[in-house]
């Protein structure tokens, strides 16, 4: 790899400065260096800097033997519909409830959560994507919950009595009033 | 118009030498070559900032269409498990085959088809496109994957690599394939988000 100065000097021949009786003990460095940043920029091109990330879920085990699940108030839960086209649909309780609809920015399903968390004690959140919806909804969902701390949550899916519920909206074309906030 | 005779052109290039080659050694440790993805996705953003460990992951790669590909990534555990699999369906893979189908970056092909994909050439391999694991009731073939994932090496993480634009349904369909298999605990892979 690396040559020795002397060589190139007879290969040169001998232009410059005058024959050096002693042979110098210098190597020339620059293929080295070549091949030094060749190396570099192959590694710096294939390295990942950044690890993936990851987020923790847990489900229940699934129930071999018909046990009923636990049954909860309706009037603490909150259910939170993820629909299409990156739209949220809530509503408290399961009788005649008043949907409101939402979103996934910071004042939008966050800000309702929050908000009735402090209305309803021991709120539980019903997670129920229906089949227009896509995983990048139900991750950031996920993160939602874990940025305003809520521990009580499930991913339940979207019945046919949430499909009633949601039928007014339902129907493309119709326009629902944004209501961010329900007092 | 001659400088003075002495001076040499050359620079010293030990230093840089030095440098380099020290920058070299910081990458070389420091790499680890991310495998190539069967089929691009795009992972969603998340605030969380777990992160995903470097090994025994068995990653369900799922594309925008709602194919699924399976992979482990350790290539002795897709050794074993490809020998596991060979012996219970009866599927009589070489050496050979087993080889090549711990080298695959993911696999999504059913069961009876696995042989054949295995017979082809490599060039071959990387132009077919797979159509991913068979997920549906009454041929979930995923829940045997993951089941002799778990034979192969008990510990094992599973970890969920969906495309942003995945529909639900399919991504449901494996989560409740993992609660068949008593897989409860698993990740989804995320994104740091800038904003917020």
């Amino acid at each position: 790899m690396g040559e020795v100065s002397t060589q190139k000097k007879e290969a040169g021949g001998g232009k410059g400065k005058p024959a050096a009786k002693k042979l110098s003990t210098r190597v020339d460095m620059t293929p080295v260096v070549d091949l030094a940043f060749l190396l570099l920029t192959f590694f710096m091109l294939a390295t990942t800097f950044i690890k993936p990330q990851v987020m923790e879920l847990i489900l229940p085990e699934k129930n071999t033997e018909d046990i009923s699940q636990p049954k909860v108030n309706e009037k603490k839960v909150l259910n939170v519909i993820l629909s299409g086209e990156d739209k949220i649909y809530w509503f408290v309780g399961l009788t005649a409830p008043q949907v409101n609809e939402s979103d996934y920015t910071s004042t939008g399903i966050r800000k309702v959560m929050q908000e009735q968390n402090a209305l309803i004690e021991k709120m539980i959140i019903l997670i129920k994507p229906d089949e227009n919806s896509t995983y990048e909804n139900l991750v950031d969902i996920l993160d939602e919950l874990e940025i305003t701390g809520m521990t009580r949550y499930a991913l339940v899916d979207y019945t046919a009595e949430d499909k009633a519920i949601m039928a007014p909206f339902a129907t493309p074309g119709a326009d629902v009033q944004t209501t961010g906030q329900q007092s | 118009m001659r400088k003075k005779t002495h001076s040499s052109p050359l620079i010293d290039m030990t230093p840089m030498v030095d440098l380099g080659f020290l920058l070299v050694t910081f990458f070389m440790m420091t790499t680890q070559f991310n495998p190539s993805d069967l089929v691009p996705v795009s992972i969603p953003h998340a605030t969380s900032e777990t992160e995903m460990p470097e090994s025994n992951n068995t990653v369900l790669l799922i594309s925008q269409e709602g194919n699924v590909y399976f992979r482990m990534s350790e290539v002795k555990n897709m050794k074993l498990l490809a020998k596991n699999i060979s012996d219970k369906y009866t599927l009589g893979l070489t050496d050979e085959e087993i080889a090549k189908f711990a080298s695959l970056s993911g696999v999504g092909i059913p069961f009876g088809n696995l042989k054949q994909f295995l017979g082809l050439s490599e060039n071959d391999i990387k132009n077919v496109s797979q159509p991913g694991i068979p997920k549906e009731i009454g041929q979930n073939e995923l829940f045997n994957w993951l089941i002799y994932s778990r034979i192969t090496n008990p510990d094992e993480r599973v970890v969920i690599k969906a495309d942003r634009k995945t529909p639900y349904p399919s991504v449901k369909r494996v989560m409740d394939t993992l609660q068949e298999a008593s897989i409860v605990r698993f990740s989804l892979i995320t994104d740091v988000e800038s904003t917020t």
